[in-house]
């Protein structure tokens, strides 16, 4: 709900019947009520932070129903697992990530940018090379042209 | 404060139209896809007659065992009675389908109309809108049970709870259908009414079809 992209498939085990709260009809109703505009800013500021954006975002069937307190007990620890396999998931991302393989073109761009910077290193250096011996030959030049000053003097 | 019955008793209140109803005729149907527009919102008022509410809480069987399509009655509506105020208010599709039981007459009230008594009577509102919290069937205190468990609705006016219900849409899925793809957008906040959905990823691109299953989310899990 937070513009988010899903990060797994939701597969139809067996026929099922949703209720959706579609982003739109939710926004209809955001735009008429206080309440729920302070909640979504609660939300963001919640989300906006520097913690990687979930991968799993779902809340768990509760049918505990043998008393209130038992019920919350249920929330608090399907929130738990949640969460935990939340950072399970955030964890193999990153490693799916890190381990997927080149693509072979975008090797060979890379390859032949390699050999552009290092043929480009080595024309500075070379460049560098004859400013110096230049800076040196004028330097020695003047260096006898001072003697030969004070000889002549 | 002013009831209901005054406001309608009024002289100056000349919205009300009539509308005769022939018998088993049933009048709104909660799972129609195309629901109420904005410009055909209306509500009405039973003048006389009985009438019975049914709201379809089986959504993945046919309900032709029991020998008739509707299911059964939550309650009766008598004389004095009215309904069809939350889709008329929420601009939502119908939640429940109500069916004459007799011969009765109904008096119906349009939106606009529902607007300006609003304007003229500053309590006309408030007394409809009180009605809505008085449903107490099982699918609607179900949904409100549900949708207590998410933290960021839980803080919210009861009234915006009830727009929001009145916003959600039914759907049904086949076996094996996907309800949310990799990488698609998540556009809509899903509550699991009947069956079983399965949160799973690709775990090896060598074997496309294996799926390493994270969880089974069934009846009342919802999806963000």
């Amino acid at each position: 709900m937070v513009g988010d992209d899903a990060d797994t498939d939701f597969i139809c085990l067996t026929a099922v019947s949703v209720f959706i709260l579609p982003y739109n009809k939710f926004e209809e109703v955001l735009t008429k009520r206080q309440d729920l505009q302070q909640a979504k800013r609660h939300v963001l500021s919640e989300v906006n932070t520097n913690m990687p954006a979930p991968a799993l975002d779902f809340i768990y069937h509760n049918n505990v129903r043998s008393s209130p307190e038992a019920f919350r007990e249920m929330l608090r620890k399907n929130s738990l697992r949640v969460k935990f396999k939340n950072a399970i998931m955030q964890k193999w991302s990153e490693v799916k990530q890190q381990n997927l393989p080149g693509n072979i073109s975008e090797m060979v761009d890379k390859l032949l940018k390699k050999k552009r910077d290092q043929a480009k290193d080595s024309d500075n250096a070379q460049m560098l090379k004859q400013k110096e011996d230049m800076e040196q030959r004028i330097e020695k030049r003047k260096q006898r042209a001072e003697q030969k000053k004070e000889r002549l003097a | 404060m002013v009831s209901l019955e005054s406001i309608f008793t009024s002289p100056d209140v000349l919205y009300l139209q009539q509308e005769d109803d022939a018998n088993k005729n049933p009048l709104d149907f909660s799972d129609k896809d195309d629901g109420v527009s904005r410009g055909d919102s209306f509500m009405y008022f039973i003048r006389n007659g009985k009438f019975s509410v049914h709201v379809k809480t089986e959504h993945l069987r046919p309900t032709i065992l029991d020998g008739s399509a509707a299911p059964r009655p939550v309650t009766y509506l008598i004389d004095g009675d009215h309904f069809g105020e939350i889709g008329m208010i929420f601009d939502s599709k119908r939640t429940a389908t109500v069916q004459s039981e007799n011969y009765g007459t109904l008096a119906m009230l349009k939106k606009v109309h529902y607007l300006e008594l609003a304007k003229t009577f500053d309590s006309f509102a408030t007394l409809i809108k009180k009605n809505i919290f008085k449903y107490q069937d099982e699918q609607t205190m179900w949904l409100q049970i549900e949708m207590e468990k998410i933290d960021y609705f839980a803080g919210l006016s009861l009234f915006t709870k009830q727009e929001l219900l009145a916003k959600m849409v039914r759907k049904t899925y086949e076996k094996d259908a996907l309800l949310i793809k990799r990488g698609q957008l998540a556009d809509s906040l899903i509550l699991v009414h009947q069956g079983l959905v399965q949160v799973s990823v690709k775990y090896d691109r060598r074997r496309p079809d294996d799926l390493f299953v994270i969880e089974r989310l069934g009846r009342g899990a919802v999806i963000n």
